[in-house]
């Protein structure tokens, strides 16, 4: 950067700033001495820098320092932290040392110790009403009651079809394991139901497991029954639920069926797991368990609607109509019509709808009388 | 803050800050609506505030709510300061504790907060500086004018 007669006094503030180099300051000094009529106007700018002035100030109040002694001069400021509860416990106890020590300060102390605020009590009128409880969705709270509603639904349905259950026999027991040692039956019959019953037959040495075979149902409205039939004539209709039982200490015989035929076996007794569906296709699980000496496994594909499949015992009793018929429905020991089963089914889907219809309109109706 | 913390806090805090606003307006009515204020800010600004700091939180909201009121009514206020001064002159008392409470309503509503905010709650210079929006050496100074006045009020000969 050069200096000339057209920016010499930007330069020359500069230079009185203190913010220029050695060199530039060199090259200032050269064009000054190249230039004396410029010096007087170089002069006047070195007049307008001002000089340090050398001031005393008594910093003694200043200083922070809390282990400073009290003294005559400190000993309000040491007072008011005292009565604030500011300080250290030593230098509280310097303080009451001081105060005992000037009986004429006692009375300002005390003072200021009087002006301390007591603790007191005042309770918040109407605290109740400031607790927050956060709400639960307005659906959680339907679901709840529509979910009561179809459990008593439901009881009350059971309840009707057992009183209504006359023309029902007991059926013999799906749980019967099969005894090999009467030669004349050469039956082996797993069966896997949660039933505990003895078979009831006359001819057949079987023997009752104690299998609790929990058969676990998806679907409230489909039933799974295990059934031993006796009556060798009858057909499969539709799909089958298929068994296999395996007899680890005696014959064992197994039992399988599949497709949409039927095996007639008169010297076999299968179980049958029959499944009714009111709707819609279900599949039944099973869950392996120990039958006696007996281990049950059981392989469960979908089954159709109105599905009866029986295999044949040989000398077992038959009852013509109830084997005959494809309308049985078993739960438990309990024979029912499959109709009327069909039939409450329905009912309880209308009365449920009918129950949630009632609360949807009592709602609208609610919202129309506030409008 | 979960709804167990804010219900915990309004069992906790909601006399303290009832007291703070009532000493301070003198109308319980008024301080009952602040509080309530403050704590339905709270809980609006429950994700935002931490469990630790919710008391400083709930008094800086029903301060800064206090002092909002005060400005609004402020003419209504003095004239009844007034009404209250030409009894004070009238009135003796050898109850220390009236005595006191008719110096602290003698001072502004900067001073009482300050002084029952320590008093009360106990809070140091820095949370106090927080909860008024001063600075620690401000609280200090602005605490310490507000006792000698209490004190001058107390030693007062027709006080005594």
């Amino acid at each position: 950067m050069n200096i000339d007669r057209h920016n010499y006094e930007e330069l020359f503030l500069l230079y009185i700033d203190g913010e220029l180099n050695s060199n530039d300051e060199q090259m200032v000094e050269t064009f000054l001495q190249n230039n004396p009529d410029l010096q007087d106007e170089f002069n006047m700018l070195l007049d307008t820098k001002l000089e340090a002035e050398e001031v005393s100030f008594d910093k003694s109040a200043l200083y922070k320092n809390e282990a400073t002694a009290i003294n005559s001069s400190n000993y309000e400021e040491k007072f008011l932290l005292y009565v604030d509860n500011e300080l250290t416990a030593s230098t509280k106890a310097n303080v009451e040392t001081f105060v005992l020590q000037n009986p004429a300060l006692q009375t300002e102390f005390t003072a200021l110790k009087n002006t301390i605020l007591p603790n007191e009590i005042i309770v918040c009128p109407n605290k109740e009403s400031l607790y927050k409880k956060e709400e639960k969705p307005v659906l959680f709270m339907w679901v709840k009651r529509l979910s009561v509603a179809a459990v008593f639904l439901l009881f009350a349905v059971m309840a009707w079809m057992f009183t209504n259950n006359t023309n029902t026999t007991v059926v013999t027991n799906p749980s019967a394991a099969v005894n090999t040692k009467n030669n004349e039956k050469n039956i082996g019959t797993p069966v896997t139901s949660g039933s505990t019953q003895p078979l009831n037959t006359e001819t057949t040495a079987t023997t009752t497991n104690n299998n609790k075979m929990p058969i676990v149902i998806p679907n409230e409205q489909q039933v799974v029954n295990n059934q031993f039939v006796n009556n060798t004539n009858t057909q499969t209709q539709n799909k089958v639920v298929e068994t296999v039982v395996v007899n680890k200490k005696e014959e064992t015989i197994a039992s399988t069926q599949q497709g949409n035929s039927v095996q007639k076996n008169n010297e076999i007794a299968g179980v049958i797991n029959t499944t009714i569906q009111a709707e819609n296709p279900m599949n039944v699980v099973v869950k392996n368990t120990d039958v006696a000496n007996n281990t049950v496994k059981t392989v469960h594909k979908q089954a159709p609607v109105n599905t009866v499949q029986t295999i044949v015992y040989k000398t077992l009793e038959e009852d013509d109509d109830m084997t005959a018929s494809n309308n049985t429905v078993y739960v438990g020991n309990m024979q029912l019509n499959k109709n009327k089963v069909d039939g409450l089914m329905k009912k309880a889907k209308g009365l449920f709808a009918k129950s949630k219809k009632q609360i949807e309109d009592g709602t609208e109706t609610a919202i129309s009388n506030t409008l | 803050m979960t709804e167990k913390n804010y219900n915990d806090c309004v069992t906790q805090y909601a006399d303290n800050v009832f007291r703070f606003i009532v000493k301070n307006l003198k109308h319980e009515e008024d301080a009952r609506d602040i509080v309530q204020t403050a704590f339905e800010k709270m809980w609006r600004n429950r994700e935002q505030v931490e469990n630790d700091k919710a008391k400083s939180y709930l008094f800086t909201v029903a301060y800064n709510q206090m002092i909002d009121h005060i400005r609004k009514n402020k003419r209504i206020v003095l004239n009844e300061e007034f009404k209250e001064e030409s009894k004070i002159g009238y009135q003796t008392s050898n109850n220390t504790k009236q005595v006191l409470m008719e110096a602290l309503n003698r001072l502004n509503e900067t001073q009482k907060s300050l002084i029952m905010l320590k008093d009360y709650e106990g809070y140091n210079y820095e949370e106090i500086g927080k909860i008024m929006n001063l600075n620690e050496s401000q609280v200090k100074v602005y605490l310490h004018r507000a006792r000698l006045a209490l004190k001058a009020y107390l030693v007062k000969p027709e006080n005594v």
